[in-house]
């Protein structure tokens, strides 16, 4: 079954680093088993706030508090409002790499 | 007490950032009160006379703010005079940059203009971007407007994250040209420069010292001063990118240096007077995109 996540209902408008933190923790919250099943809508959150800061904030949570499942988390769904912000999405998800202070 | 000095600067010539040169000819033109005003122990007022100006655009207008700002911490005080087009563009531009939050979001434009704006605070940062591309009105279709949003947003976030900005911390400003097709953005931080930033990485890559070199590595894919855990280095990278994609050109001037992207993928420096002071305390980064 696919979980459809509105991040509008979960995520402000704070700083970008921020929300996106927020967004991970949100998405442990639910406690969903599969994230492959996953698709956050972002179609509602302001471009500026849709930025590469973001969804490396989410992805870097994600390997601070369950590592294990980072993979799983770049397979995530994203729905996006313009196919400009669905490549640039795509590129930072493969590319993020994991720091280990 | 000190004497007080009254300085005018003739601004009568055009004020533009379109090119490095542009945009050095700019800088050098309104700092000059600037460095005589550092250069005395006096106190004073400028008034930078626009009268004669041709033409100016968003990112000289960023210019004339940062030597306003930077002849405040001298004590001094700044002012534009004159009429004209130039004189109407600023005082336009700094009206709105001081009127009350409510006031600002309700403003639209219909030349096109993304009135100057502060961004003081990094956790209003995404909702004074948004307000601020939304004065844009009708100038550009809503894909184009997010695409520059999230720009700038880059540019924005990575001065909250490195730059140990001083007030006003960030001025944006820009304008969208339907008629030429064209759009011009522009963020000025008060902060401490990429070159400050990213030194330490890039000696660590080998990258030969030159605060144009140090601007150069920070728009490389990856490269990263890991000021926060969070950064990959995707920011300015993905400026670089949208230039590329979109046959634009991006400037960054930072320290002592101007660095240069073009559509032809071809990166440029251009070195400017010796000295170690650096020339702007803080990053200047002008986009013009072609409207699609």
């Amino acid at each position: 079954m696919e979980n459809v996540l509105d991040a509008l209902k979960h995520v402000g408008t704070s700083f970008p680093t921020d929300e996106g933190t927020r967004l991970a923790d949100v998405l442990f919250s639910l406690k969903i088993d599969d994230w492959t099943n996953v698709t956050i809508d972002l179609r509602k959150m302001p471009a500026g706030l849709l930025i590469s800061a973001f969804f490396n904030a989410f992805l870097q949570r994600i390997h601070e508090e369950k590592a294990e499942r980072l993979n799983q988390a770049r397979g995530i769904k994203w729905k996006l409002a313009y196919p400009f912000q669905e490549k640039n999405v795509q590129e930072w998800m493969k590319d993020f790499e994991p720091y280990t202070p | 007490m000190r004497n007080e000095v009254h300085q005018t600067q003739i601004c009568d010539r055009p004020l533009t950032t379109q090119s490095p040169k542009d945009l050095l000819r700019a800088y050098r033109h309104l700092s000059k009160p600037l460095r005589r005003a550092a250069e005395t122990n006096t106190l004073g007022k400028v008034y930078y006379d626009v009268s004669n100006c041709p033409r100016m655009d968003s990112g000289a207008l960023l210019l004339l703010s940062y030597s306003a700002y930077a002849l405040k911490r001298l004590g001094w005080e700044a002012y534009v005079r004159g009429h004209g087009a130039p004189y109407e563009m600023v005082v336009e531009n700094i009206q709105h940059m001081h009127q009350t939050p409510e006031l600002r979001k309700t403003t639209t434009t219909t030349t096109g203009e993304f009135l100057c704006r502060k961004v003081p605070k990094h956790e209003q940062m995404v909702v004074e971007l948004q307000e601020w591309a939304g004065t844009v009105g009708a100038q550009a279709d809503a894909a184009e407007v997010a695409l520059w949003q999230m720009q700038i947003s880059e540019i924005t976030t990575n001065s909250f994250q490195h730059g140990q900005l001083v007030e006003p911390h960030i001025l944006v400003a820009g304008r969208a040209h339907r008629q030429q097709k064209i759009v011009q953005l522009a963020a000025l931080d008060f902060g401490r420069g990429i070159p400050k930033s990213v030194a330490h990485v890039a000696k660590q890559a080998g990258i030969p010292a030159g605060d144009g070199n140090y601007i150069r590595h920070a728009c490389c894919r990856g490269v990263t001063s890991r000021t926060v855990p969070q950064n990959q280095g995707a920011g300015l990278n993905s400026l670089v990118e949208t230039v590329k994609e979109r046959q634009g050109a991006l400037i960054i001037f930072s320290g002592n240096r101007v660095f240069h992207v073009t559509k032809g993928r071809r990166y440029r420096r251009n070195f400017s007077a010796s000295g170690s002071q650096a020339m702007i305390a803080g990053t200047l980064i002008v986009l013009n995109l072609k409207l699609l």
